[in-house]
């Protein structure tokens, strides 16, 4: 009865310790998916990508240096992605300068922020520094189209010519 | 006497039982970036494979929609920005390059392949925007809706961008 009672007081998680029946900590373990995970090439080749994963530390998390905070940016894209839903149906029917620096401005701006988060998504933790190339390599693209709007035909004109083949 | 034994017992069990959670706990230290490093530290050196993620989803219409729409829209901006910087680069101006297109003569069949390239992003990305704004103002989660939505701009998109392709002429201006 002693013993019954001694087993019921240890029942909770340590009867095992009682019937000296301890599993092998789970970093010792070698019966389970201890080998790699090789199923297919290509998960293999996943291996190579050692990411860095995390963990990220508060002061990476939170950014440094912006000029405003996440949500009021958030809110910027967002306007800038309903005046294009008027933008784009607009430019079937007007052409002009005029078009062609509005849709300049949106169309480039709500893609520059598109690939920022795409590059945030997949490629910062691998390569911190690519956000500053794709900055670098739009500010050269937005020179381009400026340049293509002033002292060429400009991009409506353009596309009509393009579609006119 | 039962109580007695009772109480040696457990304390005796919980005293292992900490003893053992000591040992295991010893190398990690208090705060929880340093718990969150040892760990991947610790199983990167063993090696562990990784947990299926990708493979294990059987395709669905959210994520091929939502696939869609960021594929389209990374390849138009990656296409604006080469073909404004490879447009710095030319010589000579947009005209006279598009004369030289022209004098390629290329087949009617590639040309309206080229236009459907270049249609369906730009049309399938401002429709599924759409349905990403109605998302960002609280409309249309359900599963249902979503599903209808997404069919519904799939198959919107074919019909203009056919549109788009056959339908608009532009003279040679």
């Amino acid at each position: 009865m002693a013993t019954s009672i001694l087993l019921r007081a240890c029942s909770r998680g340590s009867r095992s310790l009682l019937l000296q029946m301890r599993p092998l900590p789970s970093y010792a373990r070698t019966d389970v998916l201890s080998k790699h995970f090789t199923a297919s090439p290509a998960l293999g080749t996943l291996e190579y990508f050692r990411a860095r994963r995390g963990p990220f530390t508060p002061e990476e998390k939170r950014g440094k240096g912006h000029m405003m905070m996440a949500s009021t940016h958030w809110k910027v894209e967002r306007f800038v992605a309903i005046a294009m839903v008027g933008i784009m149906p607009a430019c079937l029917f007007v052409q002009g300068s005029t078009m062609d620096h509005l849709l300049t401005t949106f169309v480039y701006l709500h893609g520059f922020w598109g690939i920022d988060g795409v590059l945030k998504d997949y490629l910062v933790k691998f390569v911190p520094w690519v956000e500053k190339v794709w900055y670098l390599l739009a500010i050269i693209g937005f020179a381009g189209l400026v340049n293509f709007n002033f002292n060429d035909v400009g991009i409506t004109k353009a596309i009509q010519m393009l579609w006119s083949l | 006497m039962a109580l007695l034994l009772r109480s040696a017992a457990r304390s005796s069990c919980l005293l292992k039982q900490t003893s053992m959670m000591v040992s295991r706990r010893s190398t990690m230290a208090t705060s929880a970036y340093e718990e969150m490093s040892t760990y991947w530290a610790r199983n990167r050196k063993l090696g562990r494979p990784l947990s299926p993620f990708l493979t294990v989803y059987k395709p669905h219409l959210a994520m091929m929609t939502s696939l869609t729409h960021r594929v389209t829209g990374v390849a138009m901006q990656v296409a604006i920005t080469g073909t404004s910087i490879i447009l710095l680069c030319l010589p000579g101006s947009f005209a006279e390059n598009l004369e030289y297109v022209k004098q390629l003569s290329l087949g009617p069949a590639i040309i309206i392949a080229f236009k459907y390239v270049l249609a369906f992003p730009v049309v399938y990305h401002f429709l599924n925007g759409i349905r990403h704004l109605a998302w960002d103002a609280g409309y249309g989660f359900g599963l249902k809706t979503l599903y209808k939505s997404g069919y519904f701009v799939m198959a919107l998109t074919a019909v203009v961008t056919t549109y788009f392709v056959f339908g608009i002429k532009c003279n040679a201006l």
